[in-house]
């Protein structure tokens, strides 16, 4: 609050608002897809008070939970490789300098 | 005296473990570029994909996971299963705010995860307070990872090398590296701390060897003889599952040593491909930690309580009697847990330390004097720090879960300003800071009055509900906006 500065260095500049839209928090329906697959992962649809019948060795609620784990580690590698953008912000500045890898 | 199960091989391995561990440190040392903070607390931010994979994940899989979880799965049965989703919850919940943070951080050369707080709030009193809950919620962490490594020693030596022995000595070979060499020296060590991870959790599935019959054997002895922790699970179990998991998704991606990770990276590629990576982890690392206490239920019928936590090292000691070849692979085990014991307290206390020094020492105390001096001041509050949770840690009253969980409950409710700052321009210093006092009150205030689930909900979620209710209605409020006209500063993002 105390340095002037403060305020205008964190406002973005214009190559950040449109990389901003690149970020994956921008697309609704990505969340969404985890909304469903996390709800997959707990069984709370499934019947309950029997014994469970044995898949691959586990009941076979585990092996439903485990497989919509699955898919939330393969749908986050996606979204990771599809929505992240890895360009950096057009204009130049000491910012320019150091996201260079 | 009493006779080690596993004999003078595997004094010898751990001892050349950790004799790597502070050759690593003196590496680290020398390859030092200057004394600055961000030189010691970042590794001069320039950690590649590689060593920002194995990092991120020797830091996040801890004595927690490997010993507190096989127990917790012992005593809650398969529906312990939601340990794979929460830790897969956490990456999910980078995506939210990674991918600007570590820009920014890149741009203004963040060092701690309060630059960002300051910078992007420009309020003291809410920096103050999230680092005050940060500080309690990491070090209750550290002390549940020197608690582990005392339960590992004591539990492997068959109780021939006391619990406080295991604590000192691997408190002591940490403290030792971690000063030498800062982040570089936490980094490599992390590297070579996260494959022995994987190479143990490997040899525990051989040990284990879960064949389809084997394991379908002791599923079906756990429903005929403890139904109870194999049939569909209750509403109240599916409500702490799902509260599990945003729980720990919210607090678990805000741990300071991981917002520190996301700034030593050295670009957004190296952040990606490894982030891409972390997300499988759980599958690999909580799969085989869970099979181990599925399987121990059959094996240890009637353990409780505190107990159950040396599930895995009793397992282990019953493995390494049985051959050389089991003994062997006990061996590398055993070195695996203590390296993801090691790895984690490594981390949490560079985080720690850097907080306290840049944070609390560098804006109250000693302002404006050069960072070589801050850097020093550091190292020397480590020591203190590890000092004083020593001298706690030998008191052990409450199960390795119940720190976690304690952890988090706090931690929670500094995850808005991370978040919601990230994402949300609206959010007002004052509406954060307001959210995260009435959600730390709530969290603590029900924790301490007995209510640390209401109808399966942690009362660290409820709080960080009630806080970001508060964001997000004090933010939007137009008496508020009005605010905001007369202080712009305040809504800086």
């Amino acid at each position: 609050m105390n340095d002037p500065n403060r305020l205008k260095r964190a406002v973005p500049r214009p190559g950040e608002v449109e990389l901003v839209r690149e970020e994956p928090h921008r697309r609704r329906w990505i969340w969404v897809v985890y909304l469903v697959l996390f709800g997959a992962s707990i069984p709370w649809y499934l019947p309950r008070g029997e014994a469970p019948r044995i898949w691959l060795g586990l009941p076979y609620w585990v092996i439903l939970s485990l497989l919509a784990t699955v898919g939330i580690a393969l749908f986050t590698a996606f979204v990771v490789r599809r929505y992240w953008s890895e360009t950096s912000p057009s204009s130049g500045g000491e910012s320019g300098d150091r996201e260079s890898s | 005296m009493k006779t080690m199960p596993f004999g003078l091989g595997a004094t010898l391995f751990v001892g050349g473990y950790l004799l790597v561990m502070l050759v690593l440190g003196y590496v680290a040392r020398r390859a030092r570029r200057s004394e600055s903070l961000s030189d010691f607390y970042l590794a001069g931010k320039n950690l590649g994909g590689f060593v920002l994979l194995l990092t991120l994940y020797a830091t996040q899989y801890s004595g927690n996971a490997l010993l507190g979880y096989p127990g917790e799965a012992y005593r809650l049965g398969f529906a312990w299963v939601m340990s794979v989703g929460f830790m897969m919850a956490i990456v999910v919940v980078y995506l939210l705010f990674a991918p600007r943070l570590h820009r920014l951080a890149k741009r203004f050369d963040y060092i701690t995860p309060g630059d960002w707080i300051d910078h992007r709030f420009g309020s003291p009193a809410l920096t103050l307070l999230a680092n005050v809950l940060l500080v309690i919620a990491i070090s209750n962490y550290l002390l549940a990872q020197l608690m582990a490594m005392g339960h590992v020693v004591a539990g492997l030596s068959g109780q021939a090398i006391p619990y406080w022995v295991g604590v000192v000595l691997l408190t002591l070979v940490i403290i030792v590296y971690e000063t030498m060499g800062g982040m570089r020296a936490v980094a490599w060590t992390d590297c070579i701390q996260g494959l022995m991870l994987l190479v143990g959790l490997v040899g525990l599935l051989i040990a284990a060897a879960p064949g389809p019959e084997h394991l379908r054997a002791a599923t079906a002895w756990i429903i005929a003889h403890q139904p109870e922790k194999a049939i569909v699970p209750s509403w109240s179990i599916c409500a702490t599952w799902l509260s599990t998991i945003l729980l720990i998704g919210f607090s678990g991606s805000v741990y300071p040593q991981a917002i520190q990770r996301i700034y030593a990276a050295r670009d957004v590629r190296a952040l990606k491909r490894s982030l891409s990576l972390m997300v499988f982890m759980p599958l690999l690392t909580m799969v085989v930690v869970y099979l181990i206490g599925i399987l121990a239920i059959r094996h240890f019928a009637d353990l409780r309580g505190v107990a159950a936590d040396q599930v895995m090292p009793m397992l282990l000691r019953q493995w390494a009697a049985q051959s050389v070849w089991m003994y062997a692979l006990a061996i590398l085990v055993l070195t695996g847990i203590l390296a993801a014991i090691m790895s984690t307290a490594d981390s949490v206390l560079l985080s720690l330390s850097s907080i306290l020094a840049k944070d609390f020492v560098g804006k109250l105390w000693l302002k404006q004097v050069p960072e070589e001096r801050l850097t020093r001041v550091g190292k020397r509050l480590s020591w203190a720090i590890m000092a004083i949770l020593v001298m706690i840690a030998l008191v052990p009253r409450i199960t390795l879960w119940g720190l976690t969980e304690l952890k988090m409950e706090v931690l929670a409710q500094v995850s808005p300003v991370f978040v919601l700052g990230v994402i949300w321009p609206r959010l007002t210093a004052r509406a954060a800071l307001v959210g995260m006092v009435a959600g730390a009150t709530l969290a603590v205030g029900l924790t301490l009055g007995g209510y640390g689930k209401v109808w399966g909900f942690h009362a660290g979620l409820l709080g960080w509900a009630l806080n970001m209710l508060v964001c997000v209605v004090w933010s939007s409020w137009p008496v508020t906006s009005a605010e905001r006209a007369v202080t712009p500063d305040a809504e800086v993002g």
